[in-house]
């Protein structure tokens, strides 16, 4: 029997799931993502080779349930992965009551969905580095898209907005917001760099108000927050107002809570006093997010303390994708 | 424990509400916190002392009350880094409400421990939804590669702009400009990776070489500048 970290308090649920998709045991999903030509262990400690075994295995697991759907895209598959992965939290967990496992694999399906066209990362410009993990995940995704995603970073401050594009060889676009009449008005676009980068757009806004317009402007489908100048003051806001104005309009978005204060429940307003005076970032969080992350976008032994599986979030993402994309392809 | 006469004469009327107080996310656990041993996690806190001369960080991972670890760190005063010194050793050891009034040696750090008792007492640390916390010693692989604190400095004026000297990636040796004279990159050098390679018995310059990297379009610079020279 394979052996995995946490084997004992998540084994329950992984054997309700092998014998709901009538799966013997991991090893015979093993096998049978094997005969199919291809292997979730190895590929999830490819894309992190210090992930723990428990990641494998669900990748595995997620594989194999694909497989028995008989799903014909990595855009089902990714679903399919996102019941396996939630099937290894372990239970009354935070992973387990967000149910994180099956955000992961619906972030993976909204990234791989030909419906899906822009990506946006939202956060305030606190860091040259922040859109790393953004950047990462849309180069997974565009890897097997027919047509790339779009990525924005739409973040509080123009000056930092224009200094990150600077740094980073993005698109600096300056707008001005008239809150008289709602329109965004793009006054200037400066390209730094070449290639890829270049195509990244990189917007500032003054406020809540124009990071909203921001995201209308672009047609927004999947957004990713990160950490900020001041995460409830910007980015959160921003996502839960989108998400309302979208449906309204009859369109989806997919909006994933991610970054400082998510899932860990530290407060942005140090003079919080008295009963559930914590987490107002992980609520406002919660309130938007059609998928939570929490732990870290990198160190697995955070993630696996938020009883999801031992591997850091964005080389999750990647990992799902390329499982998916790997089913789609033993077709 | 004695009443004053007033009150032995009074009838007794009696209390309604019995309820608990309000849990708090703990370790991953819903924990009614009634006495200082109730409390665990890891959490951080800042501070700084009346004349704002500089600023403390401290981490401290607590079990049932009791500071297991402490990670002090210090920005722009010489004597609060001594000071720090001596705190990493009163700390530890003692529960969260003993280290309120042990002398830290220092405002800013004093105050940085008042910050951290209150976020662990209303729940806002950083390891409550994280089931069994973190492991002591989680506070020092904060740190990263090469045990150095993430530090900061960055100078500029209106006439000449601005210099940066260093930043998370490490000391800041060169800033890479455009052509319209704006900062495109950075290079820098890891001092903690430096050092480590110096004390495994590289050769320092070969160490300084091997420690070296940059970041964003340094290699598109038109021009390269000594921050701490030109």
């Amino acid at each position: 029997m394979a052996e995995f970290e946490g084997k004992e308090r998540r084994i329950e649920r992984i054997e309700q799931t092998l014998a709901q998709y009538q799966i013997e045991s991991l090893e015979a999903a093993r096998e049978l993502c094997q005969s199919r030509g291809f292997d979730p262990h190895d590929i999830t400690l490819t894309t992190q080779p210090i992930a723990f075994e428990n990641a494998a295995w669900a990748y595995v697991l997620g594989g194999a349930i694909a497989i028995k759907k008989q799903d014909k895209t990595a855009e089902q598959a990714a679903l399919s992965i996102g019941e396996a992965l939630q099937s290894f939290c372990v239970p009354g967990s935070v992973a387990d009551q967000r149910k994180v496992g099956l955000g992961h694999g619906q972030l993976a399906s909204r990234l791989l969905s030909t419906q899906s066209d822009c990506f946006c990362f939202l956060a305030g410009h606190e860091s040259y580095a922040a859109a790393e993990g953004a950047i990462k995940i849309s180069e997974y995704a565009n890897q097997v898209r027919s047509k790339p995603l779009r990525l924005i970073l739409n973040g509080l401050g123009k000056d930092a907005a224009y200094m990150i594009a600077r740094m980073n060889g993005f698109t600096y676009v300056q707008t001005q917001f008239d809150y008289q009449t709602g329109e965004l008005n793009i006054t200037r676009e400066k390209v730094f760099g070449k290639g890829h980068r270049a195509s990244i757009r990189c917007y500032g806004t003054d406020d809540v108000v124009e990071g909203v317009a921001v995201m209308h402007h672009e047609g927004v489908d999947i957004s990713i927050t990160g950490n900020s100048t001041n995460a409830a003051r910007f980015q959160h806001p921003v996502a839960g107002t989108y998400k309302k104005e979208r449906l309204l309009l009859g369109k989806e978005y997919f909006s994933v809570a991610s970054g400082g204060g998510t899932g860990r429940t530290m407060h942005p307003d140090n003079v919080g006093a008295g009963p559930a005076s914590y987490g107002l970032t992980d609520t406002m969080g919660r309130m938007h997010c059609d998928a939570q992350f929490a732990g870290s976008s990198s160190v697995p032994a955070h993630v696996e303390m938020m009883g999801l599986v031992g591997m850091g979030n964005n080389p999750m993402v990647g990992a799902s994708v390329a499982v998916s994309v790997a089913v789609e392809q033993s077709q | 424990m004695s009443f004053t006469n007033t009150i032995e004469s009074m009838c007794p009327i009696a209390r309604g509400p019995d309820h608990r107080n309000s849990p708090i996310p703990m370790e991953g656990k819903w924990v009614n916190a009634i006495e200082v041993t109730d409390i665990s996690g890891l959490s951080n806190g800042v501070g700084t002392c009346a004349p704002h001369q500089g600023a403390t960080k401290v981490s401290i991972n607590v079990k049932n009350g009791i500071i297991e670890e402490c990670l002090i760190e210090t920005v722009g005063c010489s004597g609060m880094t001594h000071s720090a010194a001596m705190a990493s050793e009163i700390l530890t050891g003692k529960t969260l409400l003993e280290a309120l009034n042990t002398d830290l040696v220092c405002d800013a750090i004093n105050v940085a421990m008042r910050s951290i008792f209150e976020n662990l007492a209303y729940g806002r640390s950083q390891t409550a939804f994280s089931e069994g916390g973190l492991p002591v010693g989680a506070g020092l692989d904060d740190l990263g590669k090469g045990l150095r604190s993430q530090v900061g400095t960055a100078y500029g004026t209106k006439a000449k702009g601005a210099r940066y000297l260093e930043l998370a990636e490490g000391y800041v040796t060169r800033i890479a400009l455009d052509e319209d004279n704006e900062i495109i990159g950075y290079e820098i050098v890891q001092m903690g990776k430096m050092m480590s390679a110096i004390a495994d018995g590289i050769d320092a310059n070969q160490a300084l070489n091997d420690s070296r990297s940059h970041y964003g379009r340094f290699e598109d610079g038109v021009q390269y500048v000594d921050p701490r020279k030109v």
